[in-house]
């Protein structure tokens, strides 16, 4: 049963279940990491700052997100007067809901995925361009000049970062020879020596700065945030949100942050394989999946660290010099990079 | 396609609440998408009418008053008073005040300018340089609370010398401060001047010329960043500084960055002046004999010292029959500096106008008084 | 080109933020610790009554007129055959207008002053605006008025 559910191709009678039982459990994946997270990102910022951060709820402070996720749902909901009121009042699900989306196609471990569908890839780069309309349908909706401004930047700025992402993909893409992230994962599960792993990053250091970078800035953190950025645009597109919908839009950008540094971890640090440990339990049945699940969500937690660790460190830049460096340098690079494959595979 | 794509231009109203307006000022600011077309600075959110306070209040009582018009740096503010007042008063303040004078006000240039890059660093982005920016500002408030008994709002200078002599310790407190500070000043170094998202963000943004900047009345390190080496501190020494060795900070250019870099390295000169002041200081008293109620002669005296922020100077003008003045006027830098800000920072995107305005370090309490 | 790289790769900065990671926080639990304030830190005024002279300098020395004279009692002392009646007027102050400036402290005349400042008492909020004002009685630490001032 459990191995249908698990392996379960489509096709089998119990697809329903399965698919029911796929979309709870990347909920709560995502849910509990995003909890997590929330205080994690919190804390890990405070001690750069040398505070102590959040210390009061809970031993260390843990229960923190907790506690906001109750004053925020418990506070009122105000739509701004002449917002336009079914677009403001929808934004915050649509962002939410398009954050989930991705997380679909990536697996945790060999079979443990919600959908393994063989063109995963494709799938991710699709839906995650979709939480943009989001932030634009959020700016436009609350009738702010501010919102605006910040969903016309959040435009402009996924326009030119989608493309440097997807095209720093294909150098994987073609040496994989499929989209399907189980299999990204399992042309990473040799190493040379026994030790030092065939990780992507390894053949692929360019199109990993290129993919890193445009991950960073689809998911709007420091250094490229200026669909927020505080200090100019208050609070960008959300600005007028507060409440149940803040908390979304909240919850939305911390599901990008797991679900951006999920994909790094499976294209270029692959997946939930180490060296020397993936051997040992590889034939030990369930034990192997908790092994797998532990690196994986271990090398994910190394990413998110450097993630908070950037933005613990540096400024915000330009829109200008944002959008010429997506296009005069990442996709310039990320072309070079397909080049190079291409040469290097024909060979 | 023959329908042409309209765009509009539109008015965007920065501040008065913003996180990045220092205070309460509003920047009214025309926009053509991100372009700034116009700006114009609306102030008098925080005014209290001080200059005309100063009129009904007498010379001693309107001095916790100077305080609070640049609340950063409330020490400058009262030198330039006393100075005022002593001129009318024609009092020889003892030498063991003046030094201190001195030294006070470099303590309190290097607080300002440590605040001044804590809040740049927020305006830009970086909160981890807010908080040290303020951990660094925090070594000057405890040697400052420690001497006056207030962080922020310190009344210590008083008509003809300093409300009272400095607490045992008090000395070799500074020293401490002044060997730890520098070091302290090394992770600003590797964090700035490496950091290639902050160099883009400020150089060659909001460039202000040393002809406009004389014409507009543009003073301080505004000033000395365009390249036009004015400081009171030098061409008009007021205390003892002509008694110190320090250099002026100029840079060349005249843009963000360069205001940054004068007020970067003006700490490392308030810290030789600190070093002096301390290593100088003479036996004595710390204040003149000074009448018990402050009635100057009829006359009027102009007293200007260099402000963190740029040249501030009193005008006060005495006639001779009450112990209250006739008229007191305040020039603030921060004023001038704010009324020339429009001028060199339209044609810039959102981004560079906050980035520039966070560079020209003003506090609304000066703006407005 | 070396300068070039360091400025592009963000090392510098990043390792600065690293160092600061282990470092202990400075940040004061203010309710479970607090800070040690410096002996001249104005943060209350303290009251003592003996060694008030009833000479209100301190009310004339306040630029807010926060401080009043409040006339507590008149006193009659005999000074050889003649009969003297001195008032005693003590400080009273409303902190809503206080600016902590110290005027009134260094207006004190008396030596040792009676009027000064305490560096324990800084949490000055209140519930009330009524509650900010401070009778010379709240100034001494004393919990009522006095039994000899409440006629």
């Amino acid at each position: 049963m459990l191995e249908n559910i698990l392996y379960g191709a489509s096709g089998v009678e119990n697809g329903l279940i399965r698919g029911i039982v796929g979309v709870i459990a990347t909920l709560l994946f995502v849910s509990l990491n995003v909890l997590f997270l929330i205080w994690l990102e919190r804390k890990i910022i405070a001690r750069i700052h040398v505070r102590y951060g959040p210390n009061r709820a809970g031993r260390y402070g843990m229960l923190q997100p907790i506690a906001d996720m109750i004053k925020l749902l418990t506070k009122e909901s105000i739509v701004p007067k002449d917002a336009d009121k079914i677009t403001y009042n929808t934004a915050p699900w649509v962002a939410f809901l398009f954050a989930l989306l991705p997380a679909a196609a990536i697996g945790i471990a060999t079979g443990l995925i919600s959908t393994n569908i063989s063109v995963g890839l494709l799938y991710i780069v699709a839906v995650s361009s979709l939480s943009t309309i989001a932030v634009i349908m959020a700016g436009w909706g609350s009738n702010n000049k501010y919102s605006l401004l910040g969903a016309m930047r959040t435009a402009a700025q996924s326009l030119s970062y989608e493309m440097p992402l997807v095209l720093s993909m294909i150098g994987i893409v073609a040496i994989v020879g499929s989209l399907n992230t189980q299999n990204i994962v399992a042309a990473q599960s040799h190493a040379w020596l026994g030790i030092i792993p065939k990780w992507f990053i390894f053949y692929q250091p360019l199109a990993f700065v290129v993919f890193f970078s445009a991950v960073v800035a689809e998911m709007g953190r420091i250094p490229f945030d200026l669909q927020e950025s505080e200090s100019e645009l208050v609070a960008g597109f959300h600005t007028e949100y507060g409440g149940m919908k803040f908390a979304m839009f909240m919850f939305a950008e911390y599901t990008h942050l797991v679900v951006g540094s999920a994909l790094v971890v499976t294209l270029f640090f692959g997946g939930w394989y180490l060296p020397v440990v993936s051997g040992i339990f590889a034939n030990m049945g369930y034990i192997n999946y908790i092994v797998q699940i532990a690196i994986f969500v271990a090398k994910m937690y190394v990413i998110i660290f450097i993630l908070i660790w950037i933005r613990g460190t540096l400024t915000r830049t330009r829109i200008n010099k944002m959008l010429s460096f997506g296009w005069k340098t990442l996709l310039p690079l990320a072309l070079i990079n397909i080049v190079i494959t291409g040469v290097i595979l024909s060979l | 396609m023959d329908e042409e794509i309209r765009t509009e231009e539109f008015i965007l109203n920065i501040g008065p609440q913003h996180p990045s307006t220092h205070g309460v000022t509003r920047l009214v600011t025309r926009l053509s998408g991100e372009t700034v077309l116009e700006i114009e600075p609306v102030i008098g959110y925080l005014h209290r009418g001080l200059e005309k306070i100063g009129e009904n209040k007498t010379y001693e009582k309107f001095l916790p008053l100077t305080d609070r018009m640049d609340y950063i740096s409330s020490m400058t503010n009262n030198h330039a008073y006393v100075l005022a007042v002593e001129e009318l008063l024609g009092i020889e303040v003892p030498a063991r005040a003046e030094y201190l004078r001195v030294t006070l006000s470099e303590l309190q240039r290097i607080a300002n300018h440590l605040m001044f890059i804590a809040a740049f660093g927020a305006d830009l982005g970086a909160w981890t340089i807010m908080m040290y920016g303020f951990r660094e500002r925090e070594m000057v408030l405890d040697l400052m609370s420690m001497l006056t008994g207030q962080r922020l709002l310190y009344n210590f200078m008083r008509v003809g010398g300093l409300k009272e002599d400095v607490p045992l310790g008090w000395v070799s407190k500074v020293r401490e401060f002044l060997k730890a500070l520098p070091e302290k000043l090394e992770d600003y170094k590797a964090y700035f001047y490496n950091n290639e998202i902050f160099l883009d963000r400020v150089e060659g943004v909001g460039i202000l010329k040393a002809k406009d900047a004389i014409n507009m009345g543009v003073t301080g390190p505004n000033l000395r960043a365009a390249g036009v080496a004015y400081d009171v501190r030098k061409d008009d020494p007021y205390s003892y500084y002509d008694r110190f060795d320090f250099d002026v900070i100029t840079e060349k250019e005249g843009d963000t960055f360069s205001r940054f870099n004068v007020r970067f390295n003006e700490i490392y000169e308030s810290l030789k002046i600190v070093k002096q002041g301390i290593e100088a200081l003479p036996e004595g008293e710390v204040i003149a004999k000074v009448p018990r109620i402050i009635k100057p002669p009829a006359g009027e005296a102009y007293s200007r010292v260099e402000a963190p922020k740029g040249e501030l100077a009193f005008y006060i003008v005495s006639d001779g029959k009450t112990d209250k003045p006739y008229r007191v006027k305040v020039r603030g830098p921060s004023f001038c500096n704010l009324s020339s800000f429009p001028y060199y920072a339209v044609g810039d995107i959102i981004p560079d106008v906050i980035a520039n305005f966070a560079s020209i370090d003003i506090v609304l309490g000066e703006v407005d008084r | 080109m070396i300068e070039r790289i360091k400025r592009l790769s963000h090392i510098p900065p990043m390792y600065v933020t690293f160092k600061h990671l282990f470092k202990p926080p400075i940040t004061i639990q203010y309710p479970e610790v607090r800070e040690e304030l410096p002996p001249r830190y104005r943060a209350r005024h303290r009251f003592v009554i003996e060694r008030c002279l009833s000479c209100g300098a301190c009310a004339r020395a306040c630029p807010n007129e926060t401080i009043r004279m409040k006339l507590v009692r008149v006193d009659e002392k005999k000074v050889k055959d003649r009969v003297i009646k001195k008032k005693i007027q003590y400080p009273e102050i409303y902190y809503g207008r206080c600016m902590f400036c110290g005027l009134c402290v260094e207006a004190c005349p008396p030596k040792p002053k009676a009027l000064l400042w305490s560096n324990k008492e800084m949490e000055l909020a209140e519930y009330t605006r009524e509650e900010l004002f401070y009778p010379y009685w709240k100034l001494a630490g004393l919990s009522e008025l006095p039994e000899e001032d409440k006629q």
